[in-house]
């Protein structure tokens, strides 16, 4: 196996580079970008992202919670407020409401941290701090024999730099 | 843009020929229901008033937001909500209408009654500087509203400026006085608007809240709440939203429009159907929770003639709750829950269903379906109460004075809608 990396200087050929390999068959793809572009996205198919889960099941428990925690409190220590019943419902929804968003904010970020830190940890020596800054990085995993056909392609998509990591 | 699409287009025969069926269905019903039943008359035009007069400002308002926003997302979008605003002057001359039935809603227009009964209120709430008030407000928002629109739709007027055969000539003339050629037209408008939109949009909050105040809250003239202004008004802002997307998905496939309202366009609307319906029952709520917790008579009578007494006070027991739930307006009012957001909210919850025309269009559709119930909750039961309903008053949302004017409604708006997006070249499609 060999790593072949591109190296471009704007999304839009970045994505097209993409479109192009993959159209050629190389599904194995890597792409550096300094921020985040719906078309690189769109062009590499990744599907959805797992951190969504983690939002729904943060709101999901947060409003739970929220409701849970406030009925039982109620009942626990009962006072009549009011004139109204011990389990407020409508005066709770707001209890619930703000920990479903507080939830869902937390776990989002921990979603984010789980699946971009720590799933996606990344070992390729391919990566250079220039990806962080002002270029876009595309790397290919392909077999040694399709190196010149690999590098044929990033040539002919707009590379400024095109090289063998390994191989 | 090709030739074609910027000149002048004359109507199209068969949506004309329909939706001026509709207007005039409208104007029979209305003129049938006067002659046998005046109060319900002027009762349903008034909640249709409300319904489409707010919304064809609501668009106007998305429309600018987009522009304050600096969107770019937007494709033809802006020019279809463009278009739903030609609506505007004509709310303004339909609301001579509510006037003239005045008598037949509003109690306070009788000064003995309202020196009895709401002294205090007089000096907000009087025949004709209540009227009066409204007229001049509203006669503002359409001049704002023209004068964005004109700003708006100027630079692509070109085509048919140089065109001698071009129909309605002298209009097209006067719109487009001392041209600059398009460029600097496009440059220029962009700059214009960006200041005008700020205008439209402050305007609409302003304007709306009075009508809101005056049209509906005195309808209960006991009642008040300083929330239902904004709470209104933001209905009409969502309202908006979905008709425009219904539009956008029924012309996705026509003439200039084909292969624009994508995948990701139909994404962001749905995004914002899905959130504005959640800040649509966040408005709900502020307003009901005081309400509810403060429990004043004089406040809870709205609640209460809306949503039973189940919902108030000694509430939220399942003892009993089938009961109440069958007292008058309650189920009506929960449907507007279940259609204004239970079902955008879930529905629209994934990626997928925002994006599938026949979902997406399906809860638009819903969601407008839901404020023209919505508006006839606001209206009815502060002039049928729900104790005259148990009497026997009859009293449906389906009745077919209900359904004529508002299918009046409808041929009346899209009326307006046809004749600004097809006679204006380039309203409909737009370059983005």
């Amino acid at each position: 196996m060999a790593e072949v990396l591109g190296v471009l200087k704007h999304p839009l050929d970045t994505a097209d580079a993409v479109t192009k390999l993959r159209g050629a068959g190389f599904e194995d793809l890597n792409v550096y970008s300094p921020v985040p572009s719906h078309e690189i996205e769109h062009a590499l198919h990744r599907g959805e992202s797992g951190v969504r889960l983690w939002t729904l099941i943060g709101g999901l428990t947060g409003v739970s919670l929220g409701y849970l925690m406030t009925i039982w409190m109620s009942y626990d220590w009962p006072l009549v407020i009011g004139g109204k019943p011990f389990a407020s419902i409508p005066a709770y929804t707001v209890i619930a409401f703000e920990l479903t968003i507080l939830f869902g904010g937390v776990l989002t970020v921990a979603g984010l941290v789980v699946h971009g830190l720590i799933l996606s940890r990344d070992t390729s020596s391919a990566y250079r701090p220039s990806f962080s800054g002002g270029e876009f990085g595309c790397v290919v995993n392909c077999h040694s024999d399709q190196i010149p056909r690999v590098q044929e392609l990033l040539q002919g998509a707009g590379c400024t730099e095109v090289r063998v990591v390994e191989g | 843009m090709s030739a074609t699409i910027s000149q002048p287009r004359s109507m199209p025969r068969g949506p004309m020929l329909i939706f001026g069926a509709l207007a005039l269905v409208g104007i029979v019903t209305f003129g049938v229901g006067l002659s046998q039943d005046p109060e319900r008359a002027y009762r349903v035009y008034l909640h249709n008033w409300l319904m489409w007069a707010v919304l064809a400002q609501g668009a106007l308002v998305l429309s600018s937001a987009m522009r304050l926003t600096n969107a770019n997302w937007q494709g033809p979008i802006h020019r279809v909500l463009d278009s739903m605003g030609a609506f505007v002057p004509l709310s303004l001359l339909l609301f001579v209408v509510v006037w003239i039935g005045r008598s037949h809603l509003f109690q306070w227009v009788d000064p003995v009654w309202a020196a009895e009964h709401i002294h205090g209120k007089e000096l907000w709430l009087s025949d004709p500087s209540t009227f009066l008030r409204d007229v001049v407000l509203l006669a503002y928002l359409a001049g704002v509203s023209k004068i964005y629109l004109y700003m708006s739709i100027r630079p692509t007027l070109g085509a048919a400026r140089d065109n001698p055969s071009t129909p309605m000539k002298g209009m097209v003339d006067m719109w487009t006085r001392g041209w600059r050629g398009e460029a600097a037209e496009r440059a220029l408008a962009e700059k214009r608007c960006r200041k005008m939109a700020a205008v439209v949009a402050l305007s609409f909050t302003i304007g709306y809240s009075f009508i809101a105040t005056d049209m509906i809250m005195s309808l209960a003239p006991h009642w008040i709440s300083t929330m239902f202004p904004a709470y209104f008004a933001w209905g009409g802002f969502l309202s908006a939203v979905s008709l425009a997307t219904l539009i956008l998905l029924f012309m996705r496939n026509s003439d200039g429009l084909a292969g624009q309202f994508t995948e990701s366009r139909r994404h962001d609307m749905g995004k914002m159907i899905f959130a504005f319906s959640i800040f649509w029952m966040y408005l709900f709520w502020s307003q009901y929770l005081v309400i509810w917790y403060g429990n004043i008579p004089e406040e809870t009578s709205f609640i209460v003639a809306r949503l039973g007494t189940q919902f108030v006070q000694d509430t939220w027991y399942l003892q009993g709750f089938w009961t109440r739930i069958s007292e008058p307006y309650v189920k009506l009012t929960l449907v507007t829950w279940i259609l204004l957001w239970v079902v955008p909210f879930w529905v629209l919850l994934g990626q997928k269903p925002k994006k599938t025309p026949i979902i997406l269009g399906t809860v638009a559709f819903g969601s407008l379906f839901g404020f023209w119930i919505e508006r006839y909750i606001l209206v009815t039961p502060s002039l049928i109460t729900p104790e005259q309903v148990l009497a026997g008053a009859a009293v449906t949302p389906f009745g077919w004075m209900e359904i004529g004017v508002a299918l009046g409604f409808v041929g009346l708006f899209f009326l307006c809608f046809l004749a600004f997006a097809k006679v204006f070249p380039g309203a409909i499609p737009a370059k983005s």
